[in-house]
């Protein structure tokens, strides 16, 4: 297995991105991504295109939409599903996610803390968190500056929040690219780890919650138990597990990077615990949790202490 | 080419978060639809009006400010945003969703554009349907002309 940088959150001109389907996917094979999933508003108009360029130019394109609901926002990524977004309200989101889900997609909550009306109606989650925490990922990171302002902690916060509560939800970020971003403000990267590029197996990583997102780090985490070790996502025989992390720069990565690292924390359902960290140097923590434990590095970048990348995480015990 | 809607149709503070169902009949032996919908005012220029709106708003949704005043300010002028959708007597035809206030789309059974999916143009009971994504005017109106040949 290795992690691919994905991005999972896209638009074009079939709804109100900038970029025909053919532009997205060249701009993308130029950014270094090896998959994206084309989510446009409310329509898959644009799908077929994308997949074609995407074969052309050795790049993998997830099927997908984004429901743009006056309530809230979801990727649906597959394309497998057959909900119409018209048909979705607060009293039947819940049963539309599940509906996509059984049909394979994969259904995140998007931007839930943007702001909504009038700025961009419909962006901020306004469905009863309850009723659209049957999704299997969470946008904890959205955009530009994506680990910076209040929008950002809150949507940490409440990720955190639904772990609490015993649901196993992945991580993600979602550009939500709109434009071509030929001098990019701060983005962040979704890394999915999988045994190849390919549709299905990004798909089967992805569901599998082997992800991370990140500001310009490489995050390459494992939970050892006894002889085994595991990747995110999994779930653990017992919470008493030894976490080995190694953080690299990302070359490429073009906007702001990260000159130092500070530490790695690891989040769990017990609390915090944390250890310095530097560039290519492994380092292995001794955690102890019921429910989840998820690993975050932080560092120096734009002359200030930044939380750089945060891991899905490591799971025990039963679902909820 | 033959018309088969036109009209003017007004939105209000109302229909926030509804969709509006506009429908028409197309006859036998139509193969393209053109469709010209446009909507005004799109903005809202009183910014007095829009600042108090964004804040409300803001600390309704997030508890806490979540932009600056300057931040706040670079939002003005707030905006009217109606998505359209058409269903055919088979179902969906796709959405149009974008900001801009005038839109054109052809659609036949080889082509479309904007969002909406190619699709034979069977004669029976269509449904324009105009999606009350953000209104900050007290009215908006839309005038829509859809044409068959
Ligand atoms: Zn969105
Ligand atoms: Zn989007």
């Amino acid at each position: 297995m290795r992690y691919y940088r994905c991005e999972l959150h896209t638009h074009t001109t079939l709804s109100d991105g900038k970029m025909t389907p053919e532009e997205l996917v060249e701009r993308a094979k130029e950014c270094g991504y090896d998959a994206i999933a084309l989510t446009d508003h409310n329509t898959t108009a644009g799908v077929e295109r994308a997949v074609k360029a995407g074969e052309k130019a050795g790049l993998t394109v997830l099927r997908g939409i984004e429901w743009t609901t006056f309530w809230g926002h979801l990727t649906v990524i597959g394309g497998s599903s057959d909900v119409l977004w018209r048909d979705i309200t607060p009293e039947n989101v819940a049963e539309k996610i599940k509906r996509a889900r059984e049909k394979g997609d994969i259904v995140a909550l998007a931007h839930p803390r943007r702001m909504g009306y009038p700025v961009c109606s419909g962006c901020h989650c306004d469905y009863d968190i309850e009723s659209v925490a049957g999704v299997n990922n969470y946008e904890v990171w959205s955009h530009y500056y994506p680990n910076e302002g209040v929008a950002a902690r809150q949507q940490r916060e409440q990720w955190y929040s639904l772990l609490d509560r015993g649901l196993r939800i992945a991580a993600v970020y979602g550009y939500d690219w709109h434009n071509r971003d030929d001098i990019p403000p701060s983005y962040a990267y979704t890394y999915v780890g999988a045994e190849n590029a390919d549709a299905d197996a990004l798909m089967r990583g992805i569901k599998s919650g082997a992800t991370f997102i990140t500001v310009g780090v490489s995050v390459d985490c494992k939970a050892v138990v006894g002889e085994k070790e595991y990747v995110t996502g999994s779930v653990l025989p017992t919470g008493e597990a030894d976490i080995e992390i190694i953080c690299n720069p990302i070359k490429d990565y073009r906007s702001d990077k990260p000159t130092r690292l500070i530490r790695a924390e690891l989040h769990t359902d017990k609390g915090v615990v944390s250890t310095p960290l530097e560039f290519g140097k492994k380092v292995k923590i001794k955690t102890a949790f019921a429910k989840y434990c998820t690993v975050e590095v932080y560092g120096e970048r734009k002359r200030e202490e930044q939380l750089l990348a945060i891991t899905s995480a490591f799971y025990t015990g039963g679902e909820r | 080419m033959q018309t088969v809607l036109e009209g003017q149709y007004e939105i209000t503070r109302k229909n926030q978060s509804t969709h509006v169902r506009i429908p028409f009949r197309v006859p036998e032996k139509a193969e393209k639809m053109h469709i010209s919908v446009s909507y005004d005012p799109k903005y809202n220029f009183d910014e007095e009006y829009g600042l108090a709106l964004i804040e409300e708003s803001m600390l309704k949704q997030a508890g806490e400010p979540l932009m600056s005043k300057g931040e706040m300010r670079a939002c003005l002028p707030v905006d009217n945003h109606l998505s359209f959708s058409i269903d055919s007597p088979d179902g969906a035809v796709g959405t149009a969703h974008r900001g801009d206030n005038r839109q054109n789309f052809t659609i036949s059974a080889d082509d479309a554009q904007g969002g909406f999916y190619p699709c034979e143009i069977k004669s029976g009971d269509w449904t324009f349907i105009v999606s009350v994504t953000c209104i900050v005017t007290d009215t908006i109106t839309v005038s829509l002309k859809i044409e068959v040949e």
